[in-house]
């Protein structure tokens, strides 16, 4: 084919990739100064100037943050948190939105309503702590955990991709003799692997980086998420506390701004890699083949 | 193997659509039964509520010795077929067509057999790890043939399965179905909107229309001896030639007649049965084949005759459709042999009288010249 652009066109593509470029670096520099940052060593650190690539490495701000007990813990508090959270919000949300995309289901059409009021009208933050204090919530995991299980934005983009498996692969399903729970767990879940993988991959991310909620309720540190770690050390200048019991001789192979850096890496790269695991379950046209017309 | 008893079946959708407004039907053991119409008559209906997917509003629907209404789909020993196939597109072939006896806790050697034996029969072994996304439509609607016959049910049910194929690949798998029935013997429902399917496959035919059986018989019969003026019209290619007209007493005998210059001396069985009717309206019925350019074996009679002008032609190869109109509009289309023949010649057609029906007038007239041997509709 002959891609002939015109003037203005080539003006227009010209100037957009500028833009976007412009963006993308914006995004990218930052990512990349702190990962330099924190290989660097303070001499490295405290030089002005572009950081891409640090010239004299140095894995001490690493050692000292992965030593570091209380980050350790937090390290362990959000995986558990990001781990049971993702699972139940799965299993919940695929529980919630099977019956709401069944077209049999009486009042279908009243719950979604409720559901979706949920979406609009939500309780403040002070009713929320109440409730998780009567619950008896308070300084538990599950504090963490329940409040944000179910969220109607999950359930109707579930329900909607559920809504979209063809009628008919159901009512084969159900001469074929399979239950609800059969039809649900070995045809719909297999088959809705693009939306579970996103609803996964958005409440993953949610749980790695919430602060908020465990700032709220959590007073116990070793219950404490890492987040609450970052922020302490990064936003209140709580490196010392890292630094206590390192001799003097260790102590001049970091500075506060290594450490902040690595720590930063540190709570990143984890749900950086999920990304690549869930990319498998992204790929389109599964559906493909079952039906016709 | 069972017998499917549907019984003053109706079925009411919610929003007060009455799909189907009380239909009987007797199918044997062992008979292939289709369900034709023209879209939005109730066949699927029909089908579904056999099946257990639509709830029955009033009426019995019996397969074998029991009354099915309250049997769930999985208990009803059915198997059907869909017009978009269905097929699970997760699992390879051999899951999808094993996954119902599966569920019903076949021991896996019997699984296997059973599986690569239907594979055998519908030529698709070598297609048994793929999954359906790697098929093209006809494989795919022998696996979904296949998941239906390894379960061995009492009962097929097909809802327009060749649809969504190509035309040369339907009437291959048409046939294909056909030697499958003739295999197994298996009770079928075949529901379909094309009349050449239900022809070519029915052991009886079962005409449907707005929610009601009009006529359920042999394919020959229903096209011969049409009940009424709606399954003439909806069988046949081109189909039946309708003149209104009316029956006119006249030198000591019948005639069919209108103001256009059509008359027609009625004779035989014809005479006989119209003879209570004279003077009333009717819509006489030809078919296209039934009409001639020229006196033949089956057209002596000067007295039934047609005066028509051939507005079009259409050849298909050894024969051809001639449009013809009269001066009063009335159209007719006749079947002949090919033959030389131009635009606007004035024709004298000849009619094979014994292939002519007379109906009451309206959409859904009784057709009046029935022999006696042909059963009135029920319901
Ligand atoms: N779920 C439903 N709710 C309300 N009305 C329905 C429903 N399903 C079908 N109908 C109506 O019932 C009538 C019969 O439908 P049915 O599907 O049985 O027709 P059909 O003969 O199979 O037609 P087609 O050849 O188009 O498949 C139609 O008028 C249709 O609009
Ligand atoms: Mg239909």
């Amino acid at each position: 084919m002959n891609w002939q652009l015109t003037r203005g066109e080539k003006i227009f593509q010209t100037l957009n990739a500028l833009v976007l470029g412009v963006i993308a670096v914006s995004m990218i520099y930052p990512f990349i100064y702190i990962i330099s940052i924190s290989l660097s060593t303070p001499a490295e650190a405290s030089r002005g100037g572009l950081h891409l690539f640090p010239r004299e490495i140095s894995l001490a701000a690493y050692k000292l943050v992965l030593s570091d007990s209380a980050i350790l813990a937090g390290f362990g508090n959000s995986t558990l948190r990001m781990v049971l959270g993702t699972t139940l919000t799965l299993v919940a949300t695929c529980l919630a939105a099977y019956p709401l995309a069944r077209p049999g289901m009486p009042h279908r059409g009243l719950l979604t309503f409720l559901i979706l009021f949920t979406m609009v009208f939500t309780g403040g933050m002070v009713p929320n702590y109440l409730l998780i204090q009567e619950l008896g919530l308070l300084n538990s995991r599950w504090a963490l955990i329940l409040p944000v299980m179910i969220t109607a934005f999950n359930v109707i983009v579930v329900k909607n991709f559920f809504q979209a498996i063809p009628e008919s692969l159901w009512e084969s399903a159900r001469i074929d003799g399979a239950s609800e729970w059969t039809i649900l767990f070995r045809i719909y879940i297999p088959l809705s692997g693009p939306v579970l993988a996103t609803v996964a991959l958005w409440t993953m991310v949610f749980h790695w980086n919430s602060w908020f909620d465990a700032m709220l309720y959590i007073t116990d540190d070793s219950k404490q998420v890492l987040q609450i770690f970052l922020q302490r050390i990064v936003v209140d200048n709580a490196t010392e506390a890292l630094e206590t019991g390192v001799s003097s001789d260790q102590a001049s192979s970091f500075t506060p701004e290594t450490i902040k850096a690595a720590t930063v890496v540190v709570t990143l790269v984890p749900i950086m890699l999920v990304y690549p695991f869930l990319q498998r379950f992204f790929t389109k046209g599964i559906m493909l083949g079952s039906v016709k017309g | 193997m069972a017998q499917v008893l549907i019984r003053d079946v109706v079925k009411v959708y919610p929003g007060n659509v009455t799909a189907v407004k009380g239909i009987n039907l007797d199918i044997a053991d062992g008979e292939f039964m289709v369900l034709v119409g023209p879209s939005g008559c109730g066949k699927s209906t029909t089908l579904r509520m056999t099946a257990g997917l639509e709830e029955i509003s009033d009426g019995t629907v019996s397969i074998g010795p029991r009354i099915v209404n309250d049997v769930p789909p999985k208990d009803r020993d059915i198997a059907m077929v869909f017009q978009n196939y269905a097929l699970y597109p997760h699992m390879t072939v051999y899951k999808n067509m094993a996954f119902g006896l599966k569920l019903r806790k076949f021991p896996k050697p019997e699984i296997h057999k059973r599986v690569t034996d239907a594979a055998e029969i519908l030529g698709i072994t070598p297609l048994l790890d793929r999954k359906p996304k790697a098929l093209s439509g006809g494989q795919r609607q022998r696996v979904a043939l296949g998941r239906a016959i390894v379960r061995d049910p009492s009962v097929f049910l097909f809802d327009e399965p060749l649809s969504n194929l190509d035309a040369k690949l339907r009437v291959e798998t048409r046939a294909e179905i056909k030697r499958l029935h003739k295999r197994l013997a298996t009770t079928t429902i075949y529901v379909t909107h094309d009349q050449e399917e239900a022809m070519t496959l029915g052991d009886r035919v079962c005409i449907m229309s707005e929610g009601l059986i009009q006529q359920c018989d042999t394919p020959l019969a229903v096209y011969e001896r049409p009940v009424n003026r709606f399954v003439a019209a909806f069988l046949g290619t081109p189909p039946m030639n309708f003149i209104d007209g009316r029956l006119t007493p006249q030198d000591g005998g019948l005639w069919f007649t209108n103001d256009h210059g059509v008359k027609i001396k009625l004779t035989g069985h014809h005479a006989e049965l119209a003879a209570g009717k004279a003077g009333q309206d009717v819509v006489m019925g030809l078919r296209p084949e039934g009409m001639f350019m020229r006196p033949g074996a089956f057209a002596q009679n000067e007295e039934q005759t047609l005066d028509m002008t051939v507005d079009v032609i259409e050849l298909l190869g050894n024969t051809m459709d001639v449009f013809l109109s009269n001066a009063g509009g009335d159209l007719a289309t006749a079947r002949v042999k090919a033959e030389e023949l131009a635009e606007g010649t004035p024709l004298k057609i000849h009619l094979d009288i014994s292939k002519i029906h007379l109906f009451e007038p309206g959409k859904f007239g009784q057709n009046i010249t029935l022999p006696e041997t042909v059963a009135a509709v029920p319901g």
